[in-house]
């Protein structure tokens, strides 16, 4: 009998991705619920375009979804997804030269409206408003340091400390080295540090 | 230790993942402003990093990406799933089920036993129906056979014995269950592409 959708997300990882091998469309839809924040987080990050970052994500999911059946379960279903998304990302940038557009919206978008609609929507914590404030300030200020960096080191800057990947794991993600991985986040750190220099004072 | 920290084990301090000599690079660390520093500074990256909150897609994306993914049922497990749905799932009812699948078979077995021991009538009966049917069987298969090999093979078959015709629709059937797996090959890798 196929598992309900408490079921199913209550499952790993591994045993969705087994149900979506049998054709069970609720492990998709599943699987597409669990990471599409993540995945869409990340390939916003990298293009800076509300728009284009939902292409690009739907993109990832329908590459990983429609080749399901060649899933190796010796990696984790997620370094697949964050593979395949980076990977879109990176080439996008690539054609398109994309990369320096402002956490407030789109750089091409010609009016406010425009501007709103392709601005990044970020989840709300349960802070004062103060604090809201002065994590919003932060927040901008990170995302607008983060924009600045290399793609390649803002992968590898966003896996570690927004997804929580281990180094190792960034490495297989992205088929890098382990070094390179290393150098590219400490380079970053170190770019973040200097852009955020002023905030200190 | 009597020198600075080197970048790599700064990035072990604000990781903080442990790991062999640690404990000496973290008493450095203690004891030196300007690596407690950058170790300070790089932990600070990276907590406000780690709090910096997930974007969402808009409403009904998981729709879109449905819409453009094949959702491909094998068939072994689409047929498991029939027998599911005919199986009763209450534990009544499955008894019945079973009682009645019990008791259609005791009768069908007793049927077959006393049939055979009324040997004259079932030899008449089943020597009609074999020679009916390898009529029927020789025609069909020797119209497909025809039509792939030509009259002579359809010819050979329509005069043929039993086997000859058994022969023949085996070898169509093997070149009906290639002919699809092909096609089924191909539409897989179609599919995939």
């Amino acid at each position: 009998m196929p598992p309900t959708r408490l079921e199913l997300e209550s499952l790993p990882d591994a045993d969705l991705v087994v149900l979506a091998q049998q054709g069970r469309e609720p492990a998709y839809r599943e699987i597409i619920r669990r990471y599409e924040r993540p995945v869409f987080s990340l390939v916003f990050r990298m293009v800076r375009d509300r728009e284009t970052a939902e292409d690009l994500s739907q993109e990832a999911f329908i590459k990983v979804l429609n080749h399901i059946d060649r899933y190796n379960p010796e990696f984790k279903l997620s370094s697949w997804l964050f593979k395949i998304a980076n990977n879109v990302a990176i080439d996008f940038l690539r054609k398109r030269e994309l990369d320096t557009v402002s956490i407030d919206g789109s750089r091409w978008a010609t009016t406010t409206e425009d501007a709103e609609a392709s601005s990044i929507d970020l989840d709300s914590g349960d802070e004062s408003p103060l604090e809201r404030l002065e994590a919003k300030e932060l927040g901008k200020a990170i995302e607008a340091a983060i924009e600045r960096l290399r793609p390649e080191y803002r992968s590898c800057i966003m896996l570690r400390h927004v997804e929580g990947r281990s180094y190792e794991e960034i490495a297989a993600t992205l088929d890098l080295p382990l070094g390179t991985v290393k150098t590219y986040i400490h380079r970053a750190r170190k770019q973040l540090q200097d852009a955020l220099e002023h905030l200190r004072e | 230790m009597n020198r600075h920290l080197l970048p790599a084990e700064i990035d072990l301090l604000v990781d903080g993942d442990g790991g062999f000599g640690l404990a000496e690079l973290a008493a450095h660390a203690e004891q030196c402003a300007s690596c407690r520093a950058k170790v300070r500074d790089g932990r600070l990256i990276a907590q406000a990093m780690e709090v910096l909150p997930h974007a969402k897609p808009t409403l009904g994306f998981a729709d879109r990406v449905m819409t453009k993914v094949e959702v491909y049922q094998p068939w072994y497990i689409a047929a498991w799933d029939t027998v599911e749905r005919i199986v009763p799932t209450s534990t009544p009812f499955r008894v019945a089920a079973v009682s009645l699948l019990t008791v259609g078979t005791v009768l069908a077995t007793g049927g077959g036993i006393w049939l055979a021991t009324q040997s004259n009538g079932v030899s008449v009966l089943s020597a009609g129906l074999l020679e009916q049917s390898r009529t029927a069987t020789a025609s069909v298969v020797g119209d497909a056979l025809g039509a792939l090999l030509g009259p002579s093979a359809a010819g050979l078959l329509r005069n043929g014995s039993m086997g000859t015709v058994a022969l023949g629709a085996a070898a169509l059937l093997g070149a009906m269950a290639l002919a699809a797996g092909g096609l089924s090959r191909l539409a897989a890798a179609r599919r995939r592409s």
